[in-house]
């Protein structure tokens, strides 16, 4: 399988080339195009039923309060801090339950099953997926707390800066 | 000292603009003193940032906390390894890093081409400067790299424990410098735009530096991965984080700009088509830096809000609109001489690689901006999980995967069917063995089942196609086996390298595809408790808790690992909690876990110890996760064949400057 390359002067071929050409597609460019155009469409057909599958809504919890019932029917995103003095574990069984707070003044409970990340603790970040239960209790079914950032100082510290 | 670092970093800005320029000026008007002092001009910028790294490492090794940055990152306790590595721990050095390392390549990229390219060189010059204004412009304006603390702190705030690990210390320079080096190909590009010299010169020129870049890119998101398996102890390796995905967009579309290259170096197809690559690759590396720095996109990464994002957003809009306008101007001279002969040709296969490639920038692109896509649309923020990159990117890895193993089989121009038919034979028995190999082994499912037999596959093409290369190297003349085999990769470097790299891919998606078979278990146990995964039993033997130094509290457990009955031994996953101390002399405790792994090429048992319970208890995750090491096996077989690729090959050049002779 050795590739022989021509070996006529790429200028001279290149003008040539350009000169003879004509205008349209060949055989082997329309093939490729139907190729690419399906190829093209199964990775939109696959991203679109990806979308459908996995979306999860975000929400602030205000809104979500707002919402009342017909929040419970679909994944929700929720963004918030975890309200001091209401974090319930039993760790032996390792359920977990606490409230979800943010700016707004309403809360909302929480319910996970698992391991808590290690930075879980009151007053910081968090970030649960999961769906509203009839009785408005929220069950996440991953909880993410926000890594001390990487690369910024993290905010306690900014704040006694 | 620290005086010093920010009148360099103020200097170095003002000679960057110089360089941004004069060179263009000087070669408009043919004054080429003015080109070369440009030239000598990234050389004082690489000094001078030389010089403020110094000034900032000083200050980590000096515990000079009257810096905010060396405040924030490091403490007087920290090891002065750590110190070192807190140097890029934070925005600030990262900055600093960047832009020393963007110094190196430039002075590099003059010294390589002091004597050849001066056409293009000017314009090179005056890129790599534009992109040393930015930097310089952040580092001076917007996020100072020297910003002072407004009393002298006694001690620092510390470093974050879980950067104190060896991955996470080599991550993100290797990720800046393959971010860094596709700014050469991308400024020679724009180079040969400006100049009108569109041949292959610049591709040629810049090759090496396209694969150093690639490879830097690679292993810097692979190292990542493996920090975040090895040190985070959530049990994966990639979760299609944002974060992530910003490194992981520039790989894709990197990827396919290695791969069109050598349609245009072989054919000069594609001309304009490379452009747009290397533009967009480029684009991506600073709009992947934009989405980390401006806090737009919310991750896990939560890298805080700062300035410099609108900076990053401002520069990229600017790059957009110039490529995009330079190459559609030279669009008639960037037509190629060739056209595609047939769809079974070894071009038409690097042509739906690169499609795929791009799908797959796409998607990612799409299911990381979609909160953002979605609020705008449809006024609702959506989020879009793992499971929507998983649907997608699967089928187009693997369907990726088996170009690689068919593009061997088919050659240049157009492959004829009795050929083919030829080529294919060994392996295609040999993957159908494979293929049933794996039923038999108990794979039943069949997204894991293709995707061995596509592994399977390219790995018998290639083995095929180097036996046969061997084979005709000892019939030819009196070479043995070993020496024939050696012959043919060092006398191929570029070939058999890109062979060795695609074997490395095939290791990685075997362990990919291991995830399918993973499983986890958590139990809280008290000491003589049992804990059973898959074949494998753990008995909770005992804790030990030591105080090695004030600021840490280190607890280890031990447990016994038995599989199928037989003990093979210890396994010790820790808990360490370190106190990060605050300016007020108190300080928070930051728990973190280290997990334990008991690696085989089968699969890892991976322990982790989390948590101590007010009960007495312990509570521990245990996961089986097949395969995994294939990852890191394939990581390093792809780090082997980009060597090989990159070395310096007389012949080559020789036969390149035959035909570039030849062309003018």
């Amino acid at each position: 399988m050795e590739n022989k390359e021509p070996q006529v002067p790429s200028n001279e071929r290149d003008t040539a080339n350009r000169l003879s050409r004509k205008k349209g597609f060949n055989k082997a460019q329309k093939k490729f195009a139907i190729g690419g155009v399906i190829l093209g469409g199964a990775i939109i057909y696959l991203m679109i039923t990806g979308i459908n599958a996995s979306s999860s809504y975000y929400y602030t919890v205000a809104e979500v309060i707002a919402m009342g019932d017909s929040a419970t029917s679909k994944g929700l995103r929720l963004e918030g801090k975890v309200a001091p003095g209401t974090i319930e574990q039993d760790t032996a069984n390792l359920k977990l339950k606490f409230n979800i707070i943010d700016e707004s003044e309403g809360a909302i409970p929480v319910f996970y099953e698992g391991i808590t990340p290690d930075m879980f603790q009151e007053e910081i970040d968090v970030v649960v997926e999961g769906s509203l239960n009839k009785d408005g209790l929220f069950v996440a079914k991953r909880l993410l707390t926000s890594c001390p950032s990487k690369y910024e100082a993290s905010k306690d510290v900014k704040k006694s800066i | 000292m620290n005086e010093i670092g920010e009148y360099s970093l103020i200097i170095a800005l003002a000679i960057s603009v110089y360089s941004a320029i004069v060179p263009v000026i000087g070669e408009k008007n043919g004054v080429k003193s003015m080109v070369k002092s440009s030239e000598y001009a990234l050389l004082a910028i690489f000094g001078l940032h030389t010089i403020a790294s110094i000034a900032l490492l000083r200050a980590f090794m000096t515990n000079d906390f009257s810096l905010e940055y060396v405040y924030s990152y490091s403490s007087i306790e920290l090891a002065p390894f750590y110190k070192m590595s807190a140097f890029w721990a934070g925005q600030k050095g990262s900055l600093l890093l960047w832009a020393w390392i963007l110094g190196l390549f430039s002075i590099i990229v003059v010294i390589q081409n002091r004597n050849k390219n001066r056409k293009l060189m000017p314009y090179v010059t005056s890129m790599l400067s534009v992109v040393l204004v930015l930097f310089g412009t952040l580092m001076v304006f917007a996020s100072p790299v020297f910003g002072k603390m407004p009393a002298m702190p006694p001690d620092g705030h510390g470093l974050n424990p879980m950067l104190q690990n060896p991955g996470m210390i080599f991550h993100p320079p290797t990720l800046y410098v393959g971010f860094v080096a596709f700014t050469i190909p991308f400024a020679f590009a724009m180079a040969a735009l400006l100049s009108n010299q569109l041949g292959d010169i610049w591709i040629r020129t810049t090759r090496r530096w396209t694969i150093f870049a690639w490879l830097f890119l690679t292993f810097g998101n692979l190292l990542g991965a493996n920090w975040a398996y090895v040190e985070l102890g959530w049990g994966g390796y990639w979760a299609w984080d944002p974060v992530e995905n910003a490194s992981f967009m520039p790989w894709l579309t990197g990827t396919a700009y290695l791969h069109s290259v050598m349609i245009q170096e072989k054919k000069n197809m594609l001309r304009t088509w490379n452009m747009v690559l290397v533009a967009l690759t480029f684009i991506l590396t600073i709009f992947g830096t934009f989405l980390t720095r401006s806090g737009m996109i919310s991750s896990v990464h939560s890298f805080g809000e700062t300035t410099v994002g609108m900076y990053f957003l401002v520069f990229l809009f600017m790059i957009i609109i110039f490529s995009a306008y330079l190459i559609i101007t030279r669009l008639p001279l960037l037509r190629g001489e060739h056209e595609l002969d047939s769809i079974i040709s070894r071009e038409a296969s690097f042509l739906f690689n690169n499609l795929l490639l791009i799908g797959a920038a796409f998607t990612v692109f799409w299911g990381t901006m979609f909160p953002m896509i979605s609020e705008l649309v449809r006024g609702e923020k959506i989020t879009v999980g793992p499971p929507f990159f998983n649907m997608v990117m699967v089928p187009i890895g693997i369907t990726l995967l088996l170009l690689t193993g068919i593009c061997p089989l088919i050659a240049w121009r157009k492959a004829s069917v009795k050929n083919f038919k030829k080529n294919f034979l060994t392996p295609g028995l040999l993957t159908l063995a494979g293929s049933i190999t794996v039923v038999v082994m108990g794979v039943h499912d069949f997204l894991p089942w293709i995707s061995f037999t596509v592994c399977i596959f390219v790995g018998a093409t290639i083995s095929t196609e180097i036996m046969r290369g061997v084979f005709a190297r000892m019939s030819g003349g009196k070479e043995s086996f070993g020496r024939a085999a050696l012959n043919l990769f060092w006398k191929n470097k570029r070939r058999y390298g890109g062979y060795i790299i695609h074997i490395g891919v095939v290791f990685a998606f075997i362990g990919f595809t291991g995830s399918h078979f993973n499983q986890e278990t958590e139990a809280s146990m008290r000491p003589g408790d049992k804990l059973t995964i898959k074949d494998y039993t753990l008995t909770y033997y005992n804790l030990k808790q030591t105080q090695p130094k004030e600021t840490l509290v280190h607890t280890e457990a031990t447990l016994l690992v038995e599989k199928g009955g037989e003990k093979i031994g210890y396994i010790m996953p820790e808990r360490n909690t370190y106190f990060l101390k605050n300016i007020d002399g108190s300080s928070n405790p930051q728990p973190t876990s280290e997990v334990a792994i008991h690696t085989t090429y089968a699969e890892d048992l991976y322990v982790i110890f989390a948590s101590m319970n007010e009960d007495g208890t312990a509570t521990f995750k245990a996961h089986i996760n097949p395969l995994v090491k294939w990852i890191w096996l394939g990581t390093l077989l792809m780090g082997l064949g980009g060597i090989l690729a990159m070395w310096p090959d007389r012949r080559e050049r020789k036969r390149f400057e035959a035909r570039h002779t030849a062309a003018s």
